[in-house]
């Protein structure tokens, strides 16, 4: 009977032990207690480069771990940024991560949600300061406080194939009329090969990136972003004049309707299989030629050009920059500035971005021998033509814009009606801005 | 105290843990989720959201968007689990009949369901593709090649797909419980049926059918709910589109939290989506029930 007792307590005894611990890990997530106040307590980096399977992963954590002093976590968060965005909205406030990378929409996001700090104290004395490129630091500056100090940027321009422009005497684009005349041109006179392609999938980030490159040459700015509030300035006229690029593109023969709802995979992966003459896209693309020779020698094939300009517009493109900000709930902010410092120092920037074929917003990266071949000198030349986002959170603007768009394709409606609806809704985005 | 009331009081210090368990994850986020649906919570005003009553649910009800979405996952639902069973109970028969060179067939028919669901959409993803892809190949080579397009991203089509890739996934987990059922199915049963001369659809109506009705309640009542909570079969494949035309409730409880921030109103749609199921799940326990 005493040992059935004993047993008896020992299992309850075993199974609140185990609720303890529950508890503890589920306390921790909800309310931000229950951590250690380790002196030297590791520090939590979030960085996508460090954990998204590509082919310079090994040797970006190689410099990493070989040129941090700080006492770090080996788990470098989770691989995409969507995942990265719904961590940081749950749990930022309980201190983890302490340095965290991301795309400039989530960096106005988390920075309206006063999730992350402004860097101003820092980068003020900071040594390497001067080596930035200003717009990328403009492109990361909210109300006059920086939030992010950037590691790479990219600008979208027309990447084509040059062999097939040769072999049939074509220009390469200069205007809109003159892309989609030509990518209608290649259509018909290439079997197995489309003129353009543009990525029209719900919900996909790359759409909304396309659609801006060219509404920016339009209008600098979609919003005015003020003291007073954010006021849309973008016009019907606008919009359905990019609206009309989509359906003319679709319906005059340059993109076959079958690829209506494309993602961005189909993009990147068709151009460098050939599939496709002519692609806006940045420069990341130049990583499909690692290990794979009939990629590379498609990559080898292109001839890099300016966006065609809209009829009334300015050269503009959109343009990408990625920052790495510090958590506004970090127990170590001195420690996480020294961890952010050395994810973005010229050697680390080198690693990554001429692995990525993507440019560096430090002057002191792009000069180095690493990053000097034809492929980002080709980006180089155009970065002046970059424009950055309005300094706000996009994700519902994002939504809209595709869903005009795939009105448009789909010809649910014509693009001056799908311009209308677009401008409306914008509109009554822009009043809970 | 009696024995049976210290036995009872032990089962009960026993279980204490789980209950404290559950209440944490279970109980817990349910009632924070009620409460957040009466706010206006949003990422950028955590700290101080503003209890707005009814505004949540009102803009729900009163939101023309949100019957469409309503209507489309209860077809979503009808149709996959529908095609599920009915293919499932099929598959499980045949399987039953012991037919010589099935055996292999019982070790690899799960393999759908234990494809991850992200593995799953990649694979039909590429077999939709225009050029390349099986179902256009497969049509070419039969001459309709006027019929090959991007099944996933033509607004006429990508609904089926979504329906099919929940059918392609799941079936093999209806053959495999149902199959399990019949097995349990006494012998003496079909053998007295035989002797009164009962036909083939007599058997399976008043002894195949009855004997696995809880078996079917259970995956059925599994299926309901997960296809209409179900959300990255379409996150990955269509992202809701083309033109929304395979947008469901759940698509828009992530677009309410995770594109928008706006966690009230995700929370109040999620409360809806549980008392639809809850509804669902009671009724339907009690036909069944009633039914035996």
């Amino acid at each position: 009977m005493l040992k059935k007792k004993v047993m008896s307590l020992a299992l309850v005894l075993f199974l609140l032990a185990g609720t303890v611990i529950v508890l503890d890990s589920q306390a921790h997530a909800f309310f931000g207690f229950g951590d250690d106040d380790d002196e030297d307590k590791a520090l939590t980096l979030w960085h996508t480069e460090f954990v998204t399977e590509w082919p310079g992963r090994a040797d970006v954590i190689d410099y990493f771990e070989k040129n941090n002093d700080l006492n770090v976590k080996k788990d470098y968060g989770p691989a995409n940024y969507r995942d990265i965005a719904q961590k940081m909205a749950i749990q930022a406030n309980t201190g983890d991560p302490d340095v965290v990378e991301g795309v400039l929409g989530q960096m106005f996001s988390y920075q309206k949600a006063e999730l992350i700090m402004h860097l101003d104290k820092y980068f003020k004395d900071y040594e390497a300061k001067d080596t930035y490129l200003k717009n990328a630091l403009d492109a990361l500056t909210v109300d006059g406080k920086l939030y992010g100090i950037p590691y790479n940027t990219n600008v979208r321009l027309l990447l084509y194939r040059k062999s097939i422009f040769e072999e049939h005497n074509l220009d390469v684009p200069k205007n809109w009329d003159e892309l989609v005349q030509t990518a209608a041109k290649i259509n018909k006179l290439e079997s197995n090969m489309q003129g353009f392609m543009f990525t029209t999938k719900s919900r996909e980030v790359r759409a909304f990136q396309e659609f801006m490159s060219f509404y920016l040459q339009l209008n600098r700015n979609m919003f005015d972003v003020s003291d007073s509030g954010v006021e849309l300035v973008a016009t019907e006229d606008q919009l359905a004049q990019v609206l009309n690029l989509y359906k003319d593109m679709f319906f005059e023969g340059g993109i076959n309707l079958d690829e209506r709802g494309a993602d961005w995979k189909a993009l990147d992966y068709g151009y460098t299989s050939g599939k496709y003459a002519m692609v806006t896209v940045g420069p990341w693309i130049w990583g499909h030629r690692n290990g794979n020779q009939d990629r590379a020698e498609i990559l080898d094939d292109t001839g890099i050009a300016a966006v065609p300009v809209a009829k009334n517009g300015k050269p503009g493109t959109y343009m990408e920059v990625k920052p790495i900000m510090i958590n506004k709930y970090s127990d170590q902010p001195d420690k996480a500035w020294e961890l952010l410092k050395t994810v973005t120092s010229k050697g680390m920037q080198t690693t990554i971005d001429s692995k990525r074929g993507v440019l560096s917003p430090r002057k002191d990266v792009m000069n180095s021998e690493a990053m000097d071949n034809w492929w980002l000198s080709g980006f180089a030349e155009h970065m002046d033509t970059g424009v950055a986002l309005d300094p706000i959170s996009w994700e519902r603007q994002q939504n809209v814009i595709i869903k005009a768009i795939q009105r448009t394709i789909y010809k649910e409606e014509s693009p001056e009606e799908a311009a209308d609806w677009l401008h409306g809704k914008l509109a009554e985005i822009a009043n809970t801005l | 105290m009696n024995a049976d009331e210290k036995e009872a009081r032990l089962g009960y210090l026993i279980l204490l843990p789980v209950f404290l368990t559950f209440a944490l994850v279970i109980f817990f986020p349910t009632i924070k989720a009620l409460l957040d649906s009466f706010s206006n919570l949003s990422l950028y005003n955590k700290q101080n959201p503003a209890f707005i009553g009814l505004k949540n649910y009102v803009g729900l009800f009163t939101n023309s968007a949100f019957w469409q979405y309503v209507v489309r996952t209860f077809v979503l639902v009808f149709l996959a689990v529908g095609l599920q069973y009915v293919l499932g109970l099929a598959l499980a028969l045949l399987l039953n009949e012991e037919l010589p060179g099935l055996k292999w067939a019982k070790s690899i028919i799960m393999i759908p369901w234990v494809i991850p669901v992200a593995a799953m959409v990649v694979m039909f993803n590429w077999m939709s593709t225009p050029d390349y892809g099986l179902f256009n190949m497969i049509l070419s080579s039969i001459g309709l090649e006027e019929m090959t397009r991007y099944w996933l991203g033509d607004k006429a089509f990508a609904f089926a797909m979504v329906v099919l890739m929940h059918v392609w996934r799941n079936m093999p987990f209806y053959a495999m419980m149902l199959y399990a059922a019949l097995k349990a199915v006494p012998k003496i049963q079909y053998e007295a049926a035989n002797i009164d001369g009962a036909n083939a659809w007599q058997k399976f109506k008043h002894i195949t059918l009855p004997n696995i009705k809880y078996p079917s309640m259970i995956v059925i009542v599994l299926h309901v709910l997960w296809t209409f909570n179900n959300f990255d079969v379409i996150y990955l494949s269509t992202g809701g589109g083309p033109v929304g035309k395979t947008e469901v409730l759940a698509t828009q409880v992530y677009q309410m939290a995770w594109t928008n921030y706006e966690y009230g109103k995700a929370s109040a749609l999620g409360i809806v989506m549980m008392l639809a199921m809850l509804a669902f799940s009671t009724i339907y326990i009690k036909l069944v029930r009633s039914d035996s």
